[in-house]
């Protein structure tokens, strides 16, 4: 090895030090970008009083809580929206019936799930459609190709009784869910 | 690989391109001092690629920019790579001037190489403008600050001058237009003017090459010879700039609120700029903020000419008593700025109010939610910030707000209590001392000083005659002062409250029985209101809010019994027409109790325990 391979060599290492130098914390710092999730958790929230829901007609009402973007939080914002239909009293809930909830977010591709005019949930993106019970409408009740990945995404919802007033209020827990897979994958 | 290599090669040429050091030639030898320009080059592509990386996170407007750049700080590598890019600013800085003076002393600017020259020379303000514009970037007070007075002193230049100003500004006064233009200033046109003038001053070098000094060594290649030193130039410089940006990290002030004071300064390579102004005022400012400067540039500019009319030793001398003229002036005048700043016990104290408020706001911040309003409303809604300056504004006539060590806000005229630890255990005890009561630290220079609650206690004091109807006395009195500090319901007592709820209740009966307070005070019910504050919730927030807004009112000091308190929010009707605001009010309230966000409230509340 003579001097000039040496110098060389010491060169190209210097270089490479000072590249790194700059080179892994932007990478890093890249990465965490990438890394960075937000709005994920779960959020438990009273939406309506259960008297306002008519049996078997869906109702959309809007979940609010802290939204944070970046550095911002914002105190009070609507996070999501979440379809109810009251079903009728049965042999496991003889009283006031049951509620179900759907979250109004297609699992195709997140445009804001509406209702079409007959008794089915449609998402005005790609006209994917939903039966009243979340179920995915068939092709061929369609007569064109659903492309919801999967069944409307259920929410846990419950019943609960306001302590002072007595009344019947629907409680939901919200959350997200990740877009276009057929598992439903609560969103980290 | 080489296939690929060549196909590209023989459309774009660019292993000429790619790799120009290695067929270049360096006669005279490989030199330490021919690094500066290496490493100059090198140091700009740090601030390109740093800059590219911090640009995909900030936000310029003035709600965002401060919360965005503290948003960087947080994320992995964030903080490294802003202290890269700040530090880096000032490396480069002076390494443009030491490579000023390498050339100027070596007369690199003889024929042919006079647009090197006139390149570099035309860079060397840019570079410096470039800087300045990336310091008021993260919206911080000392930054809108720094911009504010140069856009002023822009303004100040003939003709000009009051267009530039609004062009830089984006208006009359700072605010978000100012972030985007010196954004747009300093990601977009200054890095492609500079980048334009780099470009010919590079290339031009290539073309003529290096100016050789005598007495050198044979002819080497450029590479590895020269590269070597200049790498490892390059590298103690990043080594430098690292450890600065590791361990000092880039600086973040407090965001700028036209309502928080700051003095400006310029950056300590412009305080020479600072000091020359201070002796050339009024219409001959501009003779330092214009004259001097373009008056030096254009002399640096006709060095070529100048050189050539000079014989080969006058010129040598010319050239170094240029460059000993300009080190002794830049040298002299920021050593002069900073001693007279550091004699400056005022501009001390707002250095370190602003060191306060910058770790505050960092608190507040850390804490992890920065409203939409920007991250001044931090600040601005934060009591332990708001409540000094609130005080200081409109109780500090008469109030004095100082602790046991006598540190704090001085009255200007001491004449009505010291409200420092209002309603605690150790406030109130000493409040119902009469040595104390009628002393300088509570109603001695009010005319309470010798209303019935004087009177009241002395009595009480001498009926006790023996020593131990003395201690069972001063027991007493602590039960009582402790039942009506628990009034208060201050947080930093909640724990102490909690603890001796026995004797607080003990103490609540004997205000109401033995000792008869309730004669003239009300409590919880008990006696009537008119003739002394009603005790029931005294020192609470609420009490405090109805006292401050009007001292006047039945349940607080009513008719004669207020000595000269005003009352600050007393209309309830036309709130505007009052002194304080109602958010005011609760800002001055909620420091006086202690309360704000804060790691440690016990341990504020075990130094307060009697």
């Amino acid at each position: 090895m003579n001097r000039r391979t040496i110098l060389k060599s010491l060169s190209g290492l210097l270089a490479a030090g000072c590249g790194a130098v700059v080179g892994i914390p932007g990478v890093r710092y890249l990465i965490g970008t990438v890394r960075r999730h937000g709005g994920g958790g779960e959020i438990v929230q009273r939406v309506i009083r259960l008297n306002e829901l008519k049996v078997g007609q869906p109702f959309r009402v809007v979940v609010t809580g802290q939204r944070r973007d970046a550095w911002t939080v914002y105190a009070r914002e609507t996070i999501g929206r979440v379809w109810l239909v009251r079903r009728a009293p049965d042999k496991n809930s003889p009283d006031e019936g049951r509620v179900e909830a759907f979250t109004a977010v297609c699992p195709h591709l997140g445009c804001l799930v509406k209702l079409d005019d007959g008794n089915r949930f449609m998402c005005p993106c790609h006209k994917a459609a939903w039966t009243f019970d979340g179920k995915m409408v068939s092709d061929e009740a369609l007569t064109y190709k659903n492309v919801s990945p999967r069944d409307l995404d259920s929410l846990d919802c419950r019943i609960v009784k306001d302590a002072q007033s007595g009344e019947a209020w629907v409680e939901v827990k919200y959350r997200k869910f990740e877009l276009g897979v057929s598992q439903k994958v609560p969103r980290a | 690989m080489r296939n690929l290599l060549s196909w590209l090669d023989e459309r774009t040429d660019c292993r000429q391109w790619l790799f120009p050091v290695r067929r270049r030639m360096l006669p005279g030898g490989p030199r330490w001092e021919y690094s500066t320009a290496s490493c100059l080059l090198w140091l700009v592509v740090v601030e390109v690629v740093t800059g590219f990386l911090l640009m995909a996170t900030y936000s310029p407007s003035t709600t965002s920019a401060w919360a965005s750049v503290h948003f960087i700080e947080h994320t992995p590598g964030g903080s490294f790579i802003r202290g890269l890019h700040h530090y880096t600013s000032h490396a480069l800085l002076i390494l443009t001037a030491l490579h000023l003076v390498r050339v100027l002393l070596r007369a690199s600017f003889r024929p042919p190489r006079e647009l090197i020259w006139i390149t570099g020379l035309l860079a060397l303000p840019l570079v410096l403008v470039w800087t300045v514009t990336g310091n008021p970037l993260p919206a911080t007070i000392k930054g809108m600050a720094q911009i504010d007075v140069e856009g002023h002193i822009i303004a100040s230049t003939p003709l000009i001058g009051p267009i530039a100003q609004r062009l830089l500004i984006g208006g009359d006064d700072v605010g978000h237009l100012t972030l985007t233009h010196l954004y747009f200033l300093h990601v977009g046109l200054l890095p492609l003017v500079v980048g334009g003038l780099l470009y010919i001053h590079v290339q031009q070098v290539r073309r003529h090459g290096l100016t050789v000094q005598d007495g050198g060594g044979a002819e080497v290649p450029y590479w590895p010879d020269q590269s070597v030193r200049n790498m490892t130039v390059l590298a103690l410089t990043l080594a430098v700039i690292g450890g600065l940006a590791w361990y000092y990290k880039a600086p973040l002030d407090a965001p700028a609120d036209s309502q928080l004071p700051h003095t400006p300064r310029p950056e300590w390579y412009l305080l020479f700029m600072f000091e020359l102004r201070r002796y050339f005022t009024g219409p001959w400012e501009v003779v330092a903020t214009v004259g001097i400067p373009t008056l030096l540039l254009s002399l640096m500019l006709a060095m070529p000419v100048l050189d050539r009319w000079c014989a080969p030793r006058t010129g040598h001398w010319l050239r170094v008593g240029i460059v000993g003229c300009l080190l002794c002036a830049w040298t002299g005048l920021t050593v002069a700025s900073l001693v007279r700043d550091h004699h400056d016990h005022e501009y001390q104290a707002t250095l370190t109010q602003g060191e306060l408020l910058a770790a505050r706001v960092r608190e507040l911040a850390d804490d992890g939610s920065i409203p939409p309003e920007g991250a001044a409303a931090l600040l601005r809604d934060d009591p332990l910030t708001q409540g000094p300056l609130l005080f200081t504004v409109h109780c500090a006539a008469c109030h004095s707000h100082l602790d046991f060590r006598g540190e704090g806000i001085r009255a200007k005229n001491p004449s009505a209590p010291n409200l420092n630890g209002f309603a605690t255990r150790r406030w109130i005890v000493d409040l119902l001392d009469p040595a104390k009561l009628d002393g300088p630290q509570y109603f001695g220079q009010t005319k309470l000083v010798d209303g019935d609650m004087t009177s009241f206690l002395k009595e009480h004091l001498t009926d006790a005659k023996t020593p131990q109807q003395k201690t069972a006395l001063d027991d007493k009195f602590r039960k009582i002062a402790w039942a009506l500090s628990a009034e208060a319901g201050l947080a930093a007592q909640a724990t102490a409250d909690r603890h001796d709820a026995a004797e607080i209740a003990e103490g609540r009966k004997l205000l109401v029985g033995e000792l008869g307070c309730t004669d003239c005070h009300r409590f919880r019910g008990q006696g009537d209101l008119g003739s002394a504050p009603d005790l029931t919730d005294y020192g609470s927030r609420r009490w405090l809010l109805r006292m401050i807004a009007n001292p006047l009112d039945e349940r607080c000091y009513p008719g004669e019994l207020n000595d000269r308190m005003p009352a600050f929010a007393a209309d309830t009707e036309h709130p505007d027409a009052n002194t304080l605001s109602e958010r005011e009010l609760g800002l001055i309230v909620d420091w006086l109790r202690g309360e704000w966000l804060a790691v440690q409230h016990e341990a504020v509340s075990s130094t307060h325990r009697p």
